[in-house]
């Protein structure tokens, strides 16, 4: 395991790289979903709320 | 025909605002001036970096003046009517263009001796910094000017339009540098670098005016 | 394809199954491609353990440019047949490339201090990487510096075709540039054989980059698709609910039913 860390003696090269890589992948997942999630909602929140007014739910053309 | 009356007009303007045109030059003189301070007092070292500073200065002096080229022309409608009109936006830019060449970049080029003897440029380096910016300048002030076409309704800063900008120049000036390194050889002129250099003059000649016309026309639709 | 996809409604249609297969394959390469370059995969004989960087450096570069690509094809569609979709594709896509373009420079940075003993060389493929970036940056902040969308959409189209164009001729200029005086110090780090070892886990770490940005886009687009709807839905019952907050504040709003078509 200590062999597995140390990375050859790049441990200081290696696992940055790694690490950074792992972070901005991380980020624009959770940047993603967060924005997915938001926008799938505020969607619902609306048809509801023309559903009770007894409008249309037909997605409008964009 | 139109072209030229265009081109005219540009320049009476410019020269009637008075001082604006003065700008890129001051800029240039003052970022060659303190890159001496920069790099110190030692005249071989400077003399090492003369080419490149003068070629860095005349990029960033081109770019930082260009940022409200088009600002006035589009908040005063004048880009409309040209647009409705029977001459071509591109046109327009290309009038604006050689404009700017000739209040900015031709004083600039002239006060580029002047900055040389001041960085201890030798004689050879200084006459190929002259003929490379020549034939280079062009690309920088097309590519700045659809910088400045990009940025010219926003909120935009003269930072945006050197950073849309100086990309596209980057084949420039390393084509402008390798020219003035092969001018320092006798027969340096028939290097192919000179050409190379052309012919990102020629490239920007064709893709900036449309491109700035394009985005001309985004501006005011 | 793409011009097919431009429908929103076909876009949907296709991006609901595609994303989670796209989700999938992300996760399945991950898993296989990562574990193969840190632990199964050989040491070099020259680099040693350091080789392993390459497992995330190659992969990211790939993507700086794939994703250029991308936007300049989105912005083609997105200047000629003004396209919403291409539109926000490049929008998404910007900030994403941007990432990847600034994660090959450093990963780039790491690998280059213990195998050139520098962490800059002003190698060829270095410095149009680097232009690259900028050139990611300069199409971000003009979106942000352009408050009306239609004409953000526009600028940065022709920004992107115009950059794109350039990116070979950058290229050319540097290598030019670069072998001027190319340093017999440097090794090679990328030779041009590459041991069938190493190119497998190269070529699924560079699936699972691939895949992972087919999902964020296909995600991205999907909200897009949403937040459009939305905005569609609130322009055509907006007027009611203003009507209603106007009419709480002062009553002579209700007697003008005129208004709630404004």
């Amino acid at each position: 395991m200590a062999d597995f860390l140390n990375m050859g003696g790049f441990a200081l090269y290696v696992w940055p790289a790694y690490g950074l890589s792992l972070v901005s992948i991380a980020a624009i997942t959770f940047v993603t979903l967060r924005f997915r999630r938001r926008a799938a909602r505020d969607l619902a929140e609306r048809q509801m709320a023309a559903k009770q007014a007894g409008r249309s739910t037909d997605a409008p053309q964009i | 025909m139109a072209f030229w009356a265009m081109c005219r007009r540009d320049l009476a303007l410019t020269l009637r605002e008075g001082g604006g045109w003065a700008n890129a030059l001051v800029f240039f003189l003052l970022v060659g001036a303190f890159s001496g301070f920069a790099i110190g007092p030692d005249l071989e070292r400077i003399r090492a970096f003369a080419a490149p500073i003068l070629w860095i200065a005349a990029l960033l002096a081109c770019q930082l003046s260009l940022d409200r080229l088009f600002a006035a022309d589009v908040e005063q409608g004048i880009v409309e009517i040209i647009a409705l009109g029977p001459s071509s936006l591109t046109q327009f830019v290309a009038a604006k263009c050689v404009a700017v060449w000739v209040c900015a970049v031709a004083p600039l080029l002239a006060a580029t001796p002047l900055l040389g003897v001041i960085l201890n440029i030798a004689p050879q380096t200084l006459l190929g910094v002259v003929v490379t910016l020549l034939i280079g300048a062009p690309a920088l002030v097309l590519w700045g000017a659809l910088g400045s076409a990009l940025s010219a309704g926003g909120k935009a800063s003269g930072v945006l339009v050197a950073l849309l900008a100086t990309p596209l120049t980057a084949p420039t000036l390393i084509f402008g540098i390798l020219g003035v390194r092969a001018l320092e050889s006798p027969g340096g002129w028939t290097a192919p670098e000179l050409r190379y250099l052309l012919a990102t003059t020629l490239i920007a000649c064709v893709l900036a005016p449309p491109a700035a016309a394009a985005a001309l026309k985004a501006q005011i639709d | 394809m793409i011009t097919w996809l431009a429908n929103p409604e076909r876009f949907v249609k296709f991006a609901r199954p595609a994303a989670p297969i796209a989700a999938i394959i992300t996760v399945l390469t991950f898993i296989i491609g990562i574990p193969w370059a840190l632990v199964f995969s050989p040491e070099d004989f020259r680099q040693g353990a350091s080789v392993r960087i390459m497992y995330v450096h190659v992969p990211a570069a790939w993507m700086a440019m794939f994703v250029y690509t991308i936007i300049a094809v989105a912005g083609f569609i997105s200047f000629v047949w003004r396209h919403v979709l291409a539109d926000a594709a490049i929008r998404y896509a910007a900030p994403m490339g941007a990432i990847f373009t600034a994660l090959a420079l450093v990963t780039g940075s790491l690998w280059g201090q213990p195998m050139w003993g520098t962490w800059w060389a002003w190698d060829a493929r270095l410095t149009s990487v680097l232009v690259l970036f900028f050139l990611y940056l300069g199409l971000i902040s003009l979106r942000g510096a352009i408050g009306n969308e239609t004409r953000a959409a526009r600028l940065v189209a022709i920004a992107a075709m115009v950059g794109w164009i350039n990116v070979p001729i950058v290229k050319f200029s540097v290598d030019i540039w670069n072998s001027l005086h190319q340093s017999a110090s440097v090794i090679r780090a990328d030779g041009p054989t590459i041991h069938a070892s190493m190119l497998w886990p190269l070529a699924i770490m560079g699936l699972a980059y691939m895949a992972f940005f087919a999902w964020a886009m296909l995600t991205a687009l999907l909200a897009e698709v949403d937040v459009r709807r939305v905005k569609a839905l609130d322009s055509k019952t907006g007027p009611a609910s203003r009507i209603r907050i106007e009419t709480n504040a002062s009553p002579g709003g209700a007697f003008k039913p005129g208004a709630a078509n404004g």
